[in-house]
């Protein structure tokens, strides 16, 4: 250990709580955890609340928003997971990829059941490679 | 109290992105980019709104790469054999970019996010493509969103 650093390649259980002890390879920790997310709040006039790893979003329209990482995925097959809410008239929204991902966007659109689009606030939430 | 950011040339680009976000207050912008794509001449225009994480990042200084990084991975994503991203060390390793003020953050950031033909030349287009403005300029209800066009008799400061 040196300047606030642990290295470690494998984290191990002992078992002795559950019985079975376990391990796990610290590269799924590192592969394994989000590498972006984010939180829009202000609907009519969206802003991101918070997140991590995103350096803007692009209001394309009713519903639809690009997010734009800072550090780029190393491919355009990695997961966006979405969430919304009841829209402000109360209705319920469903959130669906819109235009394909580049390695550094991140395109959602929200829609109503019926299909058509309507404004949310959104979560996000990217898992992937890094480039 | 003045934070003094760490050397981080070499350092991965997420890594320094978790420093600032354990040690810089988010900074709320009422800067907004307003941009039309003349490659989508019927779309609404679009408004790019700057994260103020990514913004305290940019005028902290010594944390982004230079924006040319971002333009070579993007060159690199257009070829028609691109799989996956190979010279991603150019976000890593490259000299990161010094303090920003609030105004280069935001020409920065048009450089970075919004597509290159929208802005390259972007005063010497027939029609007005891409706007500066505050947050207090944009219309203030989005019953007619999907309509919404930068306005061409607007002079601009």
């Amino acid at each position: 250990m040196a300047n606030g650093t642990i290295a470690f390649d494998t984290l191990s259980t002992s078992g002795q709580i559950s019985g079975t002890a376990v391990s796990v390879d610290a590269d799924y920790l590192a592969y394994g955890s989000a590498k972006a997310w984010a939180n829009t709040s202000g609907v009519g006039a969206p802003a991101l609340a918070d997140s991590f790893n995103v350096a803007s979003v692009a209001d394309r329209g009713t519903g639809v928003e690009t997010f734009t990482f800072t550090t780029a995925m190393s491919n355009i097959n990695f997961s966006t997971q979405a969430l919304s809410d009841h829209n402000t008239e109360g209705v319920t929204v469903q959130i669906v990829p819109d235009f394909a991902n580049t390695t550094t966007t991140s395109t959602l659109s929200s829609v109503n059941t019926g299909g058509t689009a309507r404004d949310t606030d959104k979560s996000i939430l990217i898992h992937g490679d890094l480039a | 109290m003045i934070i003094e950011t760490p050397e981080f040339k070499g350092t991965h680009l997420w890594d320094r992105l978790n420093w600032a976000k354990q040690k810089l207050e988010p900074i709320q912008t009422d800067y907004r980019v307003v941009w039309e794509d003349p490659n989508e001449p019927d779309e609404p225009a679009k408004i790019t709104i700057p994260d103020p994480n990514w913004l305290a990042c940019a005028m902290q200084g010594g944390i982004l790469p230079p924006v040319e990084s971002y333009w070579e991975l993007k060159k690199d994503e257009a070829q028609p054999d691109f799989k996956k991203h190979t010279r991603g060390y150019l976000l890593h390793n490259t000299q990161p970019v010094g303090k920003m003020t609030e105004e280069e953050a935001i020409e920065y950031l048009i450089m970075k996010d919004i597509p290159e033909h929208v802005w390259k030349d972007y005063d010497k287009s027939n029609r007005k493509r891409l706007v500066i403005c505050k947050k207090k300029n944009l219309p203030s209800h989005r019953a007619w969103r999907n309509s919404w066009k930068i306005n061409q008799e607007q002079k601009v400061a």
